[in-house]
């Protein structure tokens, strides 16, 4: 591993659908406990991005190294290891809907550790109060409202308690309420466990509030333009497309 | 909205042809002026355009200038517009018509024949592939299974067996009675003729026993539980629940194939008995009513009739039959990609497929058990 202070590097990714690419020549690393945005226009690729960071999708080429473990090389068995590490949270929340929201969080749990029944339960119900969803543990998804799925999913990817968090668009259909708490939350997590955060997302208020670095794609040069603090890329009128993005410059 | 009249004053200038539209460029007028200016295209000639007095110009209106501008280039004639009123400034300016232009599409050709069934053949052999692969894969999941049972998901091969079995039940039996009955009364009329009525028990029962039994409950399965798997799990893949699980570290064909298959792989042989049973009861009703042969009597053939290689050999295609179903369906359901029409173009060739690989099966089935040479 080159950097000791990453806990993700991604070198020379190109990434994309069959033989259509949507990014290429990605190369940049997360720092352990940091809180990482990848930003851009809609249709760039973040989510693509995201999903081959934990591995859900195989790069064309190039190589993406957890804690210093190619994910893209890995066998099966490396890699279900490695997502013991990492917890998700889609943008729809992506709870399983036959089943209710503490069977939702107890699912992992159940599959990857050896506690008792009784301690899997505590230990879900103590996660979904964290996320302020007491009394909803006997719910199923359909009777929720989006928010409150989000939050669930958030507790779902933290069954584990997992080293690395990757949010797709966690703001996405969130009244500004909803989404000013779920960004605290995001702070919370950080400052109190140290959990490194990663998150896709085109909400400037989100990025302003919780990045520390922020990754813009551009979606005409198909690569990544800029890596900096948000702060710095908004005032960087030197790259025209990142300039355009965080100061809301229509097209 | 103003008025929808439109007319065109030409004028030769020493460029070329100058065209003064007034009046309205919308839905109305936009296919005609469309065709009127086109006419006036020559080639290698310049075709200019005053718009200062179009009072109205819509969408259309801009699609007819757009148009009309790729309709001289094609011609190699210039094309400009040198006056607009302010409607049409407005309008325009909207858009960058420049930019649009060179990005028309280029309309999908209609396939010939031997495309169509060249593209078909491509399909189907893209589609075997994918079989013989998921086919694979479950083969594998099965004998990880076998070797460790502890790790299959009980609870949810109950669930499903409950959806699966105990819920087809009533339809199972209804078809299995009407099918009982029609049997009968189709054995008198050809039995009756030779007198041989006697022998319809033993008609009707390895009938039900070998081939029919399994192949209507068969296709019951793949109707309701085959449609079921696809939807389901199309709408979990749409959903994105199926990435959840792979990020989970969970294999979707553990978790979720794998139930499916042993769940239908216990509900099918059961179905089929409860069905034949019932079957056999409509065919007795149907007897008692309508022939001379009598419940002892028809009881002592089914009995003489229906040898335990006969009943097993049911049983085992039953059982061979809901494993592929299941497996078929939820293979369609993880081909979902996209959204809703995805997931009933998926959900309708999950039942097609299932009723076919039935049927495929059967044939080996027969002739595995009654070899015909």
């Amino acid at each position: 591993m080159n950097d000791p202070n990453s806990i993700i590097e991604v070198k020379d990714l190109t990434i994309g659908y069959g033989e259509r690419v949507v990014m290429r020549n990605l190369n940049f690393s997360v720092r352990k406990g940091e809180i990482f945005v990848i930003a851009g226009g809609s249709g760039c690729g973040k989510s693509t991005l995201l999903k081959h960071l934990f591995g859900l999708y195989a790069p064309i080429s190039g190589d993406i190294l957890f804690k210093g473990k190619s994910i893209v090389n890995s066998d099966e068995e490396e890699r279900a290891e490695m997502l013991h590490d990492m917890g998700v949270m889609f943008q729809g929340g992506a709870l399983f809907g036959s089943d209710t929201l503490l069977e939702n969080v107890t699912l992992p749990m159940k599959e990857y550790t050896d506690f008792s029944p009784e301690l899997i339960e505590r230990s879900a119900r103590f996660k979904l109060a964290l996320f302020n969803l007491s009394g909803f543990e006997h719910f199923l998804p359909s009777e929720i409202s989006g928010g409150m799925k989000k939050r669930a999913a958030l507790a779902r990817a933290m069954a584990l308690d997992p080293e690395v968090l990757f949010f797709d668009e966690p703001s996405a259909g969130l009244d500004p309420r909803s989404s000013a708490s779920l960004d605290q939350t995001i702070l919370d997590l950080n400052a109190s466990l140290g959990t490194t955060i990663i998150i896709v997302t085109h909400e400037l208020d989100s990025i302003f509030t919780v990045a520390q670095r922020v990754l813009f794609l551009d979606v005409e040069k198909k690569t990544m333009t800029a890596l900096a603090s948000p702060e710095e890329l908004k005032n960087d009128k030197s790259n025209p497309a990142v300039w355009n993005f965080f100061n809301r410059e229509p097209f | 909205m103003s008025e929808s009249t439109f007319v065109i004053d030409r004028e030769n200038t020493p460029e070329g042809l100058l065209l003064k539209l007034q009046g309205a460029l919308n839905l109305q007028t936009a296919e005609k002026a469309l065709s009127e200016l086109s006419s006036l295209i020559k080639s290698g000639e310049k075709l200019s355009l005053d718009l200062s007095a179009v009072n109205y110009l819509d969408g259309q209106g801009v699609a007819v200038m757009i148009e009309l501008k790729a309709r001289c280039a094609a011609r190699k004639a210039g094309f400009e517009i040198v006056r607009k009123s302010a409607v049409c400034e407005k309008m325009l300016g909207l858009v960058n018509t420049d930019r649009i232009l060179p990005e028309l599409p280029t309309y999908r050709r209609q396939e010939n024949l031997f495309e169509q069934v060249g593209g078909a053949t491509i399909d189907l052999y893209e589609d075997l592939k994918e079989i013989v692969r998921f086919v694979g894969e479950c083969s594998i999941m099965a004998w990880q299974a076998v070797k460790a049972p502890s790790k299959i998901r009980w609870r949810s091969v109950l669930t499903t067996l409950e959806t699966t079995g105990v819920d087809a039940l009533p339809i199972v039996c209804m078809i299995q009675f009407l099918i009982g009955v029609i049997l009968t009364v189709l054995g008198k009329s050809v039995l009756g003729m030779y007198g041989a009525t006697a022998f319809i028990p033993d008609l009707v029962a390895i009938a039900l026993a070998q081939e029919l039994g399994p192949l209507i409950t068969a296709v019951v399965l793949a109707g309701r539980s085959g449609a079921a798997y696809a939807a389901e799990i199309g709408t979990m893949q749409v959903s994105e629940e199926i990435d959840a699980l792979r990020s989970m570290g969970f294999e979707p064909g553990h978790f979720l194939v794998l139930p499916k298959m042993i769940a239908a792989g216990i509900a099918m042989p059961c179905l089929l008995i409860f069905g034949n049973v019932v079957a056999i009861i409509g065919s007795i009703i149907t007897c008692l009513l309508t022939t001379d042969v009598t419940l002892p009597a028809y009881i002592r053939e089914v009995y003489k009739a229906v040898s335990f290689h006969m009943f097993t050999e049911g049983l085992v295609k039953a059982f061979f039959f809901a494993v592929l179903i299941a497996g078929i369906s939820c293979m369609r359901g993880m081909q979902v990609r996209g959204g809703a029409e995805s997931v009933g173009r998926c959900t309708t060739a999950a039942v097609v497929s299932g009723i076919f690989i039935t049927i495929l099966t059967d044939a080996l089935f027969t002739i595995l058990f009654h070899p015909p040479f």
